[in-house]
């Protein structure tokens, strides 16, 4: 399974600074809880527009922080809203969910990033 | 350069913010379309990178009150969002967005992408300063108004015309044309050089002072041919250089500095000539009343293979309708102004 944010991709998008990056990721992290708690109550007023609003939201920033994953199913929740089509939705909802936990630690992503950017080049 | 960053998401803001700043970039963030309208109504902002949704108003109504506005300058617009897809591009652009980039962001792509309005505001900078030059030269003349604004619409009419020739059509284009446009104001920046008791004498000038005057041809184009040299790449100061020096030649060769003849006699200093030559007819002098249209047509038509290239005088009366529509627009504004 691929990892929940491609850290190479977030750090060059952060011109390198990896501190700057974490700072980034954990913003995200409170960010999208809020973010998944508007979602779920646009969910119960099936609030077509309201749900498609937050899930742009989530997908814009998630693909900044090159959170693929998250950034595909919320695309997949805003198309459908959009289309008003929210029979799926709750189960894009529980894999957004899922997501959401696999970004719980990152530490280690990035601690193998600063790792392998330390790291002496391999003879050959 | 300072940019103005519009994001109701902080941390893309934030990101932006930080790659922007590394760029050299001195980036501000607003959180939405009218928290950036009124930003940029303090005529701090002329490079803007704007989402597309967003509370309170969205990035292409934005965009639409900015184009809706007159400005000090141009405000550069590039749409950052989400929504990828042809249609959209066409909607952004349609809003009046410059450009248009998906999310993610790639930090390279839009700092080059920022280089190009860049590129696009730095060259409005260079037409409103050209102009303004233009217009400091000759505001030391007794003779002012519009001529300048006049003479450099007829000058486009004649160059429109003249790319229809055969004979010229791989020589004025598009590009030229508005070249001409851009730098035949510039035509009498020389005459800053001649002395007040010259420039600025009542009566006819006698022979030694006319010497000095007609010297302004050889300082505006001594002057602009420096910049040339400076700048090689920019291309306008060399037409710029050929009009000032060589707009009072004559096509049988009795003109000055330097008595060129015909096609010797840059295209551009032959157009300038039989411009400059229209509108001081049609225009009152102390020396001379305001002619009419008829009247200046008989005096150029008389001219033609002396004076005047008969291919210019030819395309001037193939287009005299549009230098009569001129005349009259710029007399119903000054009319209009009192």
């Amino acid at each position: 399974m691929a990892d929940p944010v491609d850290m190479q991709e977030l750090v060059a998008r952060c011109m390198g600074n990896v501190e700057f990056a974490e700072r980034v990721l954990a913003k995200f992290r409170a960010r999208l809880d809020e973010d998944l708690l508007e979602l779920e109550k646009a969910v119960r007023a099936e609030d077509a527009p309201g749900i498609a609003r937050v899930a742009h939201r989530i997908k814009g920033a998630a693909a900044n922080v090159a959170a693929h994953g998250l950034r595909e199913r919320a695309a997949g929740i805003e198309e459908r809203a959009a289309a008003q089509a929210l029979a799926d939705v709750t189960r894009l909802i529980d894999e957004l969910r899922n997501e959401r936990l696999r970004l719980r630690d990152t530490s280690s992503l990035v601690a193998s990033l600063v790792s392998a950017s330390s790291s002496p080049p391999t003879a050959g | 350069m300072r940019v103005l960053v519009v994001d109701d998401d902080g941390i893309t803001g934030e990101m932006l913010e930080n790659s922007l700043g590394r760029f050299g970039y001195e980036v501000t963030v607003a959180a939405d379309g009218k928290e950036a309208f009124d930003l940029i109504r303090s005529g701090l902002y002329r490079l803007v990178v704007c989402d597309w949704e967003m509370p309170e108003m969205s990035g292409l109504e934005l965009c639409r009150q900015v184009r809706q506005r007159r400005w000090s300058g141009y405000i550069y617009v590039i749409i950052l969002t989400g929504h990828g897809g042809v249609g959209n591009v066409v909607c952004g652009l349609d809003a009046g967005a410059d450009d248009y980039l998906t999310k993610p962001f790639q930090p390279d792509e839009l700092g080059r992408r920022l280089r190009v309005g860049e590129r696009v505001l730095s060259l409005e900078a260079r037409d409103l300063t050209i102009f303004a030059l233009a217009k400091l030269a000759e505001s030391r003349d007794i003779e002012t108004g519009v001529h300048l604004e006049r003479m450099r619409e007829y000058c486009r009419i004649l160059a429109e015309e003249i790319s229809k020739c055969e004979e010229y059509q791989d020589v004025v284009d598009g590009q030229y044309v508005e070249l001409i446009y851009l730098t035949s104001p510039l035509h009498d920046i020389g005459k800053v050089g001649i002395p007040d008791r010259v420039l600025l004498k009542p009566g006819r000038l006698t022979r030694e002072e006319f010497e000095i005057m007609k010297q302004h041809t050889v300082i505006g184009g001594n002057t602009l041919n420096a910049a040339a040299m400076a700048h090689p790449e920019a291309e306008y100061l060399l037409m710029a250089r050929d009009i000032a020096l060589t707009h009072h030649e004559r096509f049988d060769g009795k003109g000055y500095p330097r008595g060129l003849s015909g096609e010797e006699i840059p295209l551009c200093g032959r157009i300038v000539a039989l411009a400059d030559v229209y509108d001081a007819l049609t225009s009152k002098r102390i020396y001379k009343p305001e002619y009419s249209h008829e009247i200046a047509k008989a005096i150029i038509m008389d001219a033609e293979g002396t004076q005047f290239d008969p291919a210019i005088v030819s395309a001037f009366l193939n287009r005299e309708l549009d230098f009569l529509a001129v005349r009259r627009q710029f007399q119903m504004r000054l009319a209009a102004v009192g």
